[in-house]
């Protein structure tokens, strides 16, 4: 695991998925003192939560990718033969990573946010800043294993990046007008989780949508299984070049 | 020398499709030898370290690595022992050629190794480009890296895959120098080249394989006595000695073939290339050259192979 933390200091892409996330960071301070929190704490979304969900599909990619774009799986199964240890060593990389990542900026908002919107009506609320991190959080984890998985499951840099954007903007959502299968939607179940943790209702007009969280939540943990596990066995059952 | 294998093959086949990369090669790596893996391209060679290391998967037969195969659970404890450089260096080209060295020692479970990372990156002459990003090195600098790589953490088998692929002729000198003097320091080496003068001059032991299939294996000595590649002389005569000359040294039993340019090609029981020069001079005939044939491995090679292929297998 050490070379998988040395891997993600020694290269750009890492670095620049930092820099986006605090280029994302700092205009949300600029639109707190312009503009203040906004309705539903729009600030934390729009500086955190979107920009971190799709920096963590490409570093979810990358971790993989970049031993696929540059050839040195090779290398790095030369001195160490076992892959599903290499697997696990990168998604507790990604865990970590991720979860660090989303709290400090979350911690860092409810500070500098506030201080930025102090000229206008409206604060974030700790309890606010817990949800909405605790829900970025999860999609932040969710995107960044479906990158990785695809990542593996394509065992390329390019189509990893392509298929998991493609998937999680566009296949996920055609799925889910699909009568029945569409409920089962691993964006759906994420959504289900997110509006739990931010305490929003289900009824929409009137009319309740959505599934407990329970539910969701299984049906998240199934599609995330299912995704590491094809990208696992391609993984484990290829040749290396 | 111990005879003990470090590495092993034991009828590994491997096919891609209907193109048969391995036919059931068996060889071992002698442990303190710097072992040469000689074919064409695309004779299988690189297919078989790639098995030997768990890279690919054998169809059928099975490799042994210290004991261990691919797999078993000791097998990631044989590979730590072992450095390899396959196919050019792999390198993460945005990373610089240090950073590159500590990552490798980080996977391998190597503790603080700065000083051996210095040095060994001393001794194939990176210093002074340590902390230079590896897109930016030319070929032979990659090489050189990649070989460094391999010898992080003292391993105790080498494998080198064309290590000389992209060096200019000095770069090539080093690196075979240093890898030849690798077996000084318990090292042993296995080598995989289409370059039969690499061989001949960097190993003691050879493998030639063609087709997937070992065609010979031995001590240089015993590779080039097997395909008939003994020495025997060449001399040079007055134009109209040659008949002459090619009579006399028949009648004491040695074979003489006639050559260009007034001069005969020796062989038989010879052991002192004087002899003939003496029995020469004798009959009033003086050589004016005379010179050993001294075999090599090209002879042997072209013999065994039927010739350089390039295209008949994968790997």
């Amino acid at each position: 695991m050490r070379a998988e933390f040395a891997k993600v200091r020694s290269m750009p892409t890492p670095f620049w998925c930092a820099f986006a996330a605090l280029v994302f960071f700092l205009g949300g301070i600029a639109g707190c003192v312009i503009w203040g929190i906004g309705q539903e704490s729009a600030a934390l979304d729009l500086g955190i939560g979107i920009p971190t969900s799709i920096i963590a599909i490409v570093f979810g990619v990358w971790l993989f990718g970049v031993e696929y774009g540059q050839n040195t799986l090779r290398r790095t199964l030369t001195a160490d033969p076992r892959r599903m240890r290499l697997i696990i060593s990168k998604l507790i990389v990604l865990l970590v990573i991720i979860a660090l990542v989303t709290v400090l900026l979350h911690l860092l908002a409810f500070v500098l946010y506030n201080l930025a919107a102090s000229g206008h009506d409206g604060s974030l609320s700790a309890e606010t800043v817990f949800r909405y991190g605790a829900s970025s959080l999860l999609e932040n984890v969710v995107n960044g294993i479906v990158g990785m998985a695809f990542a593996l499951i394509t065992a390329s840099m390019a189509g990893g990046m392509t298929i998991a954007l493609v998937f999680i903007f566009i296949l996920d959502g055609i799925i889910s007008i699909i009568p029945r299968v569409g409920d089962y939607t691993l964006g759906l179940a994420v959504v289900d989780i997110s509006n739990s943790i931010l305490g929003f209702s289900g009824e929409f007009f009137g009319e309740t949508i959505g599934r407990s969280w329970e539910v969701a939540t299984l049906i998240m943990i199934a599609w995330l299984l299912l995704l590491m596990a094809l990208g696992a066995l391609r993984f484990v059952r290829s040749d290396v070049k | 020398m111990s005879e003990t294998a470090l590495a092993s093959f034991s009828g590994v086949k491997r096919h891609f499709g209907n193109t048969v990369a391995l036919r059931g090669l068996s060889l071992d790596v002698v442990e303190g030898s710097v072992c040469g893996l000689l074919g064409p391209n695309g004779s299988g060679k690189t297919t078989a370290i790639r098995i030997l290391l768990g890279l690919s998967r054998a169809n059928a037969g099975s490799t042994s690595l210290f004991g261990s195969s691919p797999g078993e659970s000791d097998f990631a404890a044989a590979v730590r022992q072992t450095g390899s450089l396959i196919e050019g260096p792999a390198l993460y080209g945005r990373a610089t050629a240090r950073q590159n060295m500590k990552i490798q020692a980080a996977a391998r479970g190597l503790g603080n190794n700065s000083a051996e990372i210095d040095r060994l990156l001393g001794m194939v002459g990176l210093s002074g480009r340590a902390d230079t990003n590896a897109r930016g090195f030319s070929l032979g600098m990659k090489q050189r890296l990649g070989l460094a790589i391999a010898l992080l953490g003292g391993p105790r088998l080498v494998i080198l895959d064309e290590p000389t692929n992209g060096l200019d002729p000095s770069g090539i000198v080093e690196i075979r120098e240093l890898i030849k003097r690798l077996p000084e320091s318990g090292v042993t080496v296995l080598v995989s080249s289409h370059l039969l003068a690499e061989v001949q001059l960097m190993c003691d032991r050879v493998t030639i394989i063609d087709r997937g299939s070992m065609v010979a294996d031995g001590t240089m000595a015993e590779i080039l006595a097997q395909a008939g590649a003994e020495g025997g002389y060449r001399i040079k005569v007055a134009a109209g000695e040659v008949e002459a000359a090619t009579r006399i040294l028949s009648e004491i039993g040695l074979e003489v073939m006639p050559a260009q340019n007034s001069e005969l090609a020796i062989g038989g029981p010879i052991d002192d290339g004087s002899q003939i020069s003496c029995v020469l001079a004798g009959s009033g005939i003086y050589v004016s050259e005379l010179r050993r044939n001294n075999p090599d491995l090209e002879g042997v090679f072209l013999a065994l192979t039927g010739g350089i292929d390039g295209e008949r297998t994968q790997g």
